[in-house]
């Protein structure tokens, strides 16, 4: 090969190599996928907000049913797996940032999950005890023929537990056992109903604690701030790889520049 | 190697055509770069006008099922096809159709269901339709989808007691999966593919326009006196504190023998029985199952994870005792019962 076309040759590929790594550099940062990543994380974010007022409505009666929640949930999932699948060249290394928060993310949806799941059981348990206690009441009621001393005590029963399962307090617990413990005693009713009532009024004292403790842990989890953190991490990785990008864009720019003036110089020379 | 500046002038001035050329292409070519990387990231209008979530809440106890749901058609014709295949067994012996039967509310009515070489197995096989509800698998929910379930069955050594790379090679030796799989998957025969298309025929297995749904919608003659009593009394007892959703069940799990000891007074303890608590020794979770949806629940029977309630009257007086401590006349057992048999829905325009 003789030596100018050595030179044309060369001069060809070193142009094509720095174009193409030019190129390759600011091709970081993708806009269309980031605007994506932050909807999706907005979206999590009003999910997660939602999931704890269905937990809220479901303790308070105004949910009557858990399909919300589940799909909630579900929604939840679907989307940080989107995140995931999008942002999957930063998570993968796990020495990096993202992959750490991501993991503490995951772990506080986990446990948040977990607190869910034994509030569902619960509250289900309790909420039956609770509609059936005044009804159970009312039959011993009917039943005690006009004895004015256990329907009193059937009546502070039923103010007391009724009060207590709306009370963030638990001082009243001691009362109510011992006018149930008193009730029992006097056994002059339905064998069947007395035991119901213990049952349900046991059932009531024990799990209302529970679940006003499970409702506490799911409103306070961790979702929220180790979601924001996850953002912040993933916001501040965009921006880098966005400047840098820009660099490389400014230099492919040079270049640009510097082929026009060498065109010029040739034309000049015709 | 020596070059004269003069040399190099000469030479610049014979090809100075091509130069100019050849510089025109190349500052063309990364004007373009630098063009295309700003079109490319500046575009970012369409992505901004993502549609929101909809999260639409339906507060009351319980909905009707869909009248149909949005499927693949030609992945749920492969997965019905592979559904009833029995070569996903070691001996070409059992078929997901063979425990979660079709033409009998999508279970065997059998205590536990009869594996390869007829090994028992040692829990009831829950029905398969309206399984897409559900929010987790199996009684335990140890499956977080339908796909994750697929791979117990396949791998119970009681089961099918086969595996993905035997299942794959029969498979591949069909006349028409290969290019069935070939049409509808970029990989062909895979066992994420086949747990895919299976699912997909799972969720396809909806059977709604029950009475009971015709009665949701507005129907008020679609239920007997009876069974509207039934319904009223399911709610009153608290059997919906667990039974709700589309399902009536299915969507959160709940201990077995919450008011009674049911696992001491049954007698002959299993493994089965233990349920979460198998998955990770939390003694929280013993004895805590899947609440069972009852969709079709008539069909189904025998009854509870142990196959040990015959039908639905026994089941019924079973629940009220040990899970709501209750004691039910048995009018109300009747009407409760009447009411469950109105839950029977349709397959493909039949009643199942």
């Amino acid at each position: 090969m003789r030596l100018a076309s050595k030179t044309k040759f060369g001069g060809v590929v070193v142009v094509l190599v720095l174009l193409g790594w030019l190129f390759q550099q600011s091709d970081k940062g993708d806009t269309e996928q980031h605007v994506r990543t932050i909807e999706h994380f907005r979206q999590i974010k009003q999910l997660d907000a939602t999931l704890n007022q269905y937990v809220l409505q479901s303790r308070y009666d105004l949910l009557n049913n858990y399909d919300p929640i589940v799909q909630t949930q579900q929604q939840i999932d679907a989307l940080l797996a989107d995140i995931e699948r999008d942002t999957q060249l930063h998570f993968a290394a796990p020495e990096s940032p993202l992959h750490g928060a991501l993991a503490r993310y995951r772990e506080a949806i986990k446990n948040k999950a977990e607190s869910i799941e034994q509030f569902k059981s619960h509250n289900a348990v309790f909420k039956n005890s609770l509609h059936y206690f005044p009804i159970v009441v009312h039959a011993l009621l009917d039943s005690g023929q006009g004895d004015v001393q256990r329907g009193n005590l059937l009546h502070g029963l039923l103010d007391d537990v009724l009060l207590y399962s709306h009370s963030a307090v638990s001082q009243d617990k001691e009362l109510i056992s011992s006018r149930l413990a008193k009730i029992l005693q006097q056994a002059n009713g339905n064998r069947d109903e007395l035991q119901s009532l213990s049952t349900h009024v046991g059932v009531i004292l024990s799990h209302k604690d529970e679940i006003d403790e499970q409702m506490r842990q799911i409103t306070s989890a961790p979702t929220d701030v180790n979601g924001d953190e996850l953002f912040g991490v993933y916001n501040r990785q965009f921006m880098r790889e966005t400047a840098h990008a820009a660099r490389y864009k400014q230099m492919l720019a040079l270049l640009a520049l510097a082929l026009v003036g060498y065109v010029t110089w040739a034309m000049a020379r015709l | 190697m020596n070059i004269s500046k003069s040399e190099i002038a000469a030479w610049s001035k014979r090809h100075a055509v091509r130069l100019a050329a050849g510089g025109l292409a190349a500052t063309l070519l990364a004007s373009g770069a630098w063009w295309l990387q700003g079109a490319r990231h500046g575009n970012a209008n369409a992505a901004a006008q993502m549609n929101i979530l909809p999260v639409k809440t339906d507060f009351s106890v319980v909905q009707p099922l869909p009248e149909r749901v949005a499927l693949d058609p030609a992945k749920v014709a492969l997965g019905e096809r592979l559904f009833n295949d029995a070569r996903l067994s070691a001996d070409n012996s059992i078929a997901c159709a063979s425990c979660h039967n079709l033409t009998a509310g999508g279970a065997d009515n059998r205590v536990h269901s009869l594996g390869v070489n007829r090994a028992e197995g040692n829990i009831n096989a829950p029905t398969v339709f309206n399984s897409g509800f559900n929010f987790v698998q199996f009684w335990d929910g140890r499956a977080a989808t339908l796909e994750d379930q697929i791979e117990g069955p396949v791998n119970n050594p009681k089961e099918m007691a086969s595996n993905w790379p035997q299942v794959i090679a029969r498979l591949s030796g069909d006349a028409a999966y290969p290019a069935q799989f070939a049409g509808l998957y970029r990989d062909g025969i895979t066992a994420s593919n086949i747990k895919n298309a299976i699912a997909t025929f799972e969720r396809s297995l909806v059977t709604p326009n029950s009475r009971f749904d015709q009665y949701l919608r507005g129907n008020q003659s679609a239920l007997s006196k009876q069974e509207k009593q039934g319904f009223e009394l399911f709610q009153a007892y608290g059997c919906a504190s667990c039974h709700q959703g589309i399902n009536l069940g299915g969507n959160m799990f709940e201990k077995m023998g919450l008011t009674g000891d049911y696992f001491a007074d049954r007698g002959n303890p299993t493994e089965a029985d233990n349920g979460r608590f198998n998955l990770g020794r939390d003694e929280r979770k013993l004895h805590e199952f899947r609440v069972p949806p009852l969709r079709n629940v008539a069909r189904t029977a025998p009854y509870f994870h142990d196959g040990s309630a015959q039908t639905l009257p026994q089941a019924i007086a079973i629940m009220a005792k040990y899970q709501l401590g209750r004691t039910m006349p048995a009018g109300d057992v009747e009407a409760i019962s009447a009411f469950l048999g109105s839950l029977t829905g349709e397959y493909k325009g039949a009643p199942l």
